[in-house]
């Protein structure tokens, strides 16, 4: 039974890094929603990681309420990895409302549909789909051809999805009481400039297989660079010794 | 408030955006010029100059104003971070010499959250070399929201990895915005009395602004004076002076007969009557009996002809009575003469929308 309970604190551990990470990529996507790199590709993007993190909060937010609602004794021992947890998802929760919040006023104020609303033109032209990509957790994202969703049926889903987390927090806030002021997190001041991972060590999580391939790529980028140069260097040479001895 | 039924629809913040909008057009908006850097190259920049010639003329041909206002207009922009400023982040003025700003999509939330998620990204791009401000309000943070570090660190750390998907240009950018967000909500504690940036984005009537509140002020002064107890004395006396406190029990919260002053008081403003607790009061029963007026209406539309009820209602010297206006009472006494079950239906309608017209005030001013 310890191990089971472990492996639901691990699993929920996961589930909520996994959420961290949609949130992270939602708000970097809201960022550029009525900029100059808006598109109906981004919005649709918007969308798809909206629906991931719907569906991710389902999860969590029955996993943790059944988790701390157990009064069992072994729940009881985990009972503070569990309320960091309930914390950690909270505070997702209160973001990802935020800044859907944002995405609804920004796509209101700035529709795509109507030709001569202007985006502003802020500096940004490159495309988000690797965001995208990295939220779903998708090596690659391959958008529609033809998007079978119009903006009013957009916005009214974006609409319902805030509601709906705006009622989960309300729920999670009656449902389990979780005192804040008894939590002491467990990073201190500064912790962000050493590498560690948060809460211990973590399970193979999507996180590590993203960073260990991020790693080979980079260093294949460097050799490539560096053979180059070398190509270049010798073709620098033979043409010089060409030159002289010609 | 006042500043929003100047503007032309949603508030000054709609005339603001519109106004940048306005700016973004390629033919008739602001030049914009590629800004060249060691490694990239980022399009969008634009001039001082071109800001304050493309405002001028908006002004004048567009608003009707001076183009003397386009330097303040241009400043309000840059001071709000509509336009932020590339060469020096946290002078949010604009200079004159050749400094160059960029447009961003106005931001307007703002959250204890994500402050310290910014300042602990701050933190490890500057590997631990922040501010003493920064450094103050970091541990400020620490301690307020300690429940939440954990999580604001691994969203910072969450947030730093997810942004190199991005091109490189656009991560130049990204960060450029999030730093001007921020200097504007947090600026730098020295240079705090000179950029002070006011808290809402400013209305593009923003000269005439003062001139609205100093006649709205003036208005209400006018309109008080007779009633204020300092300017005008106060009956029976002043009880500071005189030691008799009958003033007090006479203007008491819920007293039986409310004085002339206060009646006349709420004759002002509906707002000044529901704020009032006795004003509630006499409003409530008023409707109660406006409402009664109204089902003894509708109980009478459902009621066979010729009945008691009927007779009740039409006979001359009937008991019930209801408030209506002249032409409604002109209307319902001709249909007297020919009595039928919807004499009184304009009657009704009269009363429904009163009631209508009063709940949503109240919804309006409660919310």
């Amino acid at each position: 039974m310890p191990g089971g309970v472990m492996a639901a604190c691990e699993e929920c551990r996961a589930l909520v890094q996994a959420l961290n990470k949609v949130t992270a990529c939602f708000r970097q996507l809201v960022m550029s929603i009525g900029g100059s790199s808006d598109s109906l590709n981004l919005r649709e993007e918007l969308r798809r990681t909206r629906r991931r993190a719907r569906e991710l909060v389902g999860t969590i937010r029955g996993r943790l309420t059944s988790a701390l609602r157990d009064g069992g004794a072994l729940m009881r021992e985990r009972r503070a990895d569990f309320e960091r947890l309930w914390v950690a998802f909270a505070s997702c929760l209160e973001q990802l409302e935020a800044d859907m919040r944002r995405a609804l006023e920004l796509a209101r104020i700035f529709p795509l549909n109507m030709p001569r609303r202007a985006l502003v033109q802020t500096g940004m032209s490159g495309g988000t789909s690797g965001l995208a990509a990295r939220a779903l957790s998708t090596h690659s994202l391959r958008h529609c051809d033809a998007s079978e969703h119009s903006e009013e049926t957009d916005l009214l889903a974006l609409q319902k999805d805030l509601i709906e987390v705006g009622e989960t927090i309300a729920e999670m806030e009656n449902k389990v009481n979780v005192p804040r002021w008894s939590i002491v997190a467990i990073e201190e001041p500064g912790a962000e400039l050493r590498s560690t991972a948060i809460g211990g060590g973590t399970s193979a999580g999507m996180l590590n297989v993203d960073a260990r391939r991020r790693r080979t790529c980079r260093l294949s980028r460097r050799l490539a660079a560096l053979l180059f140069t070398m190509i270049i260097l010798l073709a620098v040479v033979l043409s010089v010794c060409v030159a002289k001895f010609a | 408030i006042q500043a929003r039924t100047l503007t032309p629809s949603g508030g000054p913040r709609r005339g603001v955006e519109m106004l940048v909008g306005a700016m973004q057009d390629p033919e008739m908006g602001v030049n914009m010029f590629d800004q060249r850097l060691l490694l990239t190259v980022i399009p969008h920049a634009t001039r001082r100059t071109d800001i304050l010639q493309n405002n001028s003329s908006n002004l004048t041909n567009r608003m009707d104003f001076p183009c003397t206002e386009a330097l303040n207009l241009s400043n309000l922009l840059v001071r709000t971070g509509y336009v932020y400023p590339l060469l020096e982040p946290a002078n949010f003025s604009l200079q004159p010499d050749d400094s160059i700003y960029r447009f961003q999509v106005g931001s307007v939330i703002t959250a204890v959250l994500k402050e310290s998620i910014y300042l602990a990204k701050k933190n490890v791009m500057k590997n631990g070399d922040l501010a003493d401000y920064e450094k103050a309000r970091y541990q400020h943070l620490h301690a307020k929201i300690n429940h939440k570090w954990d999580f604001i660190i691994m969203q910072a750390k969450e947030q730093m990895s997810a942004v190199k998907e991005r091109r490189r240009g656009d991560r130049l950018v990204l960060a450029c915005q999030e730093q001007a967000f921020w200097l504007i909500q947090r600026p730098p504690v020295r240079l705090c009395s000179k950029h002070r940036a006011p808290s809402t984005p400013p209305c593009t009537h923003c000269v005439l602004y003062t001139a609205v509140h100093h006649y709205l002020f003036v208005r209400h002064c006018d309109l008080y004076t007779s009633h204020d107890p300092i300017m005008s004395g106060c009956l029976p006396s002043n009880p500071w002076i005189s030691q008799d406190p009958s003033l007090w029990s006479l203007h008491a919260t819920m007293v039986e007969v409310p004085a002339k002053q206060r009646v006349e008081c709420w004759a002002f403003s509906f707002r000044v009557l529901l704020n009032d607790q006795r004003g509630r009061q006499e409003l409530r029963e008023f409707l109660l009996k406006e409402f009664s007026g109204w089902s003894d209406c509708q109980t009478f539309r459902r009621a066979a002809p010729r009945s008691a009820l009927c007779r009740e209602f039409l006979s001359p010297g009937a008991k019930h009575w209801i408030n209506l206006d002249g032409r409604t009472m002109a209307m319902t006494v001709a249909g007297m003469k020919q009595p039928c079950r919807f004499v009184f239906e304009e009657a009704q309608g009269h009363i429904y929308l009163l009631m209508k017209k009063v709940s949503l005030y109240w919804n309006a001013t409660h919310l």
